[in-house]
């Protein structure tokens, strides 16, 4: 794929949560940083964050969150510590209502709901 | 990057990685399939109207791998082949985008002139500016179509009037040349009707 096209199709995930670009972004704007300084901060070259950003993002459930972050960091050979923390932040800072609805799947499941799509 | 054919297996492989949620997935499936699939888009709709978003072959393309993401069980494998399931699929998006950008921005151009009429684009431009009532007329026969005849709209807006191309449209490509021209004759009879009945000028 073209460095061009990477980045345009990057852009677009940056918009749906479902990808890790979302988060991305979100921690970018929120601490003023450009996403060359968040690929540095992650420890990758800055053409790697283009990539990172169209992973998944991670499941919110505490085992699966975990192996997804180590999953991507290992793909990518970043930190996994600083990726977490950035995830995180990104939830808890702008993203709240995308924890909050996972929080209530999560409990809606072990309450004995139907299974996760 | 070398030009890659269809990586099957890999594609195969990625689409089962897909199934156990496997979040590195999503980014090789992107590298693999999305310079196939924008290909593929290009060499089907080579031409785009002036205006249309020259980013709308990519956009079809995200869409297309966004919504497989989301649910790859939806893809069966023994219906056909993932990357045929693929193009379809992102043929579709692009359709829908460029209905979508006809709406809002060829919105004025009479139905009838792009059927039944060989003028050239400015003209219709022009005859369908005076016509204040066709942007309303227009929106409502596209709410009333069904996505067949929406997509072969979209095309002969575009001045694509060739059976073939909308045939690929309505995913019905595989078909012989034959039926898929019967077909195609069908949906643009349809169209026609609908055409007449909302009574837009000739």
């Amino acid at each position: 794929m073209s460095i061009e096209t990477m980045k345009k199709i990057s852009f677009m995930a940056s918009q749906d949560p479902f990808y890790l670009g979302w988060h991305l972004t979100r921690y970018s704007e929120m601490k003023g940083m450009s996403m060359w300084e968040v690929g540095r901060e992650l420890g990758c070259l800055p053409e790697t964050i283009n990539s990172i950003a169209l992973c998944r993002a991670p499941r919110a459930e505490p085992p699966d969150f975990q192996n997804d972050i180590e999953r991507v960091a290992d793909r990518f050979q970043i930190r996994a510590d600083r990726l977490m923390r950035i995830v995180r932040f990104a939830h808890v800072s702008d993203g709240e209502s995308v924890l909050l609805a996972a929080r209530d799947r999560d409990s809606r499941k072990d309450e004995g709901g139907g299974p996760d799509e | 990057m070398k030009s890659i054919p269809h990586h099957q297996a890999a594609l195969l492989d990625l689409h089962n990685r897909l199934l156990l949620d496997d979040p590195v997935a999503t980014e090789e499936f992107f590298s693999i399939a999305a310079p196939e699939l924008e290909r593929h888009l290009r060499m089907r709709f080579p031409s785009m109207a002036v205006g249309v978003d020259p980013d709308i072959y990519i956009s079809a393309v995200y869409e297309a791998l966004t919504d497989y993401f989301k649910n790859p069980g939806k893809y069966d494998p023994s219906r056909s082949g993932l990357m045929t399931y693929l193009r379809l699929a992102a043929r579709r998006d692009l359709q829908n985008l460029l209905a979508k950008e006809t709406r809002h921005a060829k919105g004025r151009v009479s139905l009838e002139d792009v059927e039944f009429s060989r003028s050239d684009g400015n003209d219709l431009s022009e005859r369908a500016a005076e016509d204040m009532d066709g942007r309303r007329l227009i929106e409502e026969l596209m709410e009333e179509m069904t996505p067949n005849e929406r997509a072969v709209l979209s095309l002969m807006l575009e001045g694509e009037r060739s059976s073939a191309a909308a045939a690929e449209a309505m995913g019905i490509g595989h078909l012989p040349p034959g039926e898929q021209a019967r077909e195609v004759k069908r949906v643009k009879d349809r169209l026609k009707k609908r055409i007449q009945r909302k009574g837009i000028r000739p």
